[in-house]
């Protein structure tokens, strides 16, 4: 709970890119939120960052939802949606301390791509 | 670099607003592209005007998203470039269900007929429209 922006990022927020730091290569670390047409907007922004002119060895668009389990998504949804603040926040860090290990094996796969994948966005 | 943004709920009225734009507005370019409308994950339309490049995109309901995430990304990772986005009314309801239908040529001819009749008087009235 102590992980910066956790649970903290309001509706009107949905969409702000946020920079949370550089990992061990110095590459910059961002995290964008896109609401229930995340599968749909991360395929546009994915092409729109290829019209911005960066080449798909630049950068790494990844959807982390897949790793979110039923017990993040119900504290998150208390918390965000019923204002159950206290009780979702707590229920959602439990749940991704649960699935913590479908996290690290999404980093570490990242980390050894070498390129952008479509498998990434979905 | 300058990219300019025509967004709407299924695509049809932005791709409408997009050829305006860029002076391409016809019947027969406009069908042409409509067609694509259902790929919701990509843009349909992107082409250089001038100096801007114009896309056109399906954003769906939550497009405040969209209209949050790009100019942002602009902003963080091109800050020489620009980004304006404009989202376009009014759509034609069950656009996406008609599409899919007259791409597998279930519809029958005069239905068609009439409902691209239809589309095309509800996009050709919007404001600054040359035939």
């Amino acid at each position: 709970m102590a992980v910066p922006r956790f649970d903290q990022t309001p509706n009107s927020e949905v969409g702000n890119l946020f920079f949370m730091g550089r990992d061990e290569q110095g590459n910059n670390v961002y995290i964008i939120g896109l609401g229930s047409q995340h599968r749909a907007f991360s395929h546009i922004i994915d092409q729109f960052l290829k019209l911005l002119g960066f080449q798909a060895e630049e950068y790494r668009l990844v959807n982390c939802l897949p790793c979110v389990n039923l017990t993040t998504r119900i504290g998150g949804y208390s918390s965000r949606s019923l204002g159950l603040v206290w009780f979702g926040r707590r229920l959602a860090a439990w749940g991704v301390r649960q699935s913590l290990q479908s996290y690290v094996r999404l980093v570490d796969r990242v980390r050894a791509s070498t390129t952008q994948q479509p498998a990434f966005l979905d | 670099m300058r990219y300019r943004v025509f967004h709407s709920r299924t695509g049809a009225a932005a791709l409408a607003a997009a050829l305006r734009y860029t002076e391409e507005f016809s019947r027969e370019a406009y069908f042409r592209l409509v067609r694509e409308l259902p790929k919701t994950k990509q843009f349909v339309l992107c082409q250089q005007f001038h100096d801007e490049t114009v896309l056109v995109v399906a954003s769906g309901h939550e497009y405040g998203v969209l209209e949050h995430a790009l100019p942002c990304l602009v902003e963080e990772l091109r800050p020489n470039s620009a980004v304006v986005l404009t989202h376009c009314h009014p759509e034609l309801r069950h656009l996406g269900s008609r599409l899919w239908l007259a791409k597998r040529h279930l519809l029958p001819g005069l239905v068609l007929r009439f409902w691209e009749g239809q589309l095309w008087n509800l996009v050709s009235r919007q404001e600054g429209v040359r035939h």
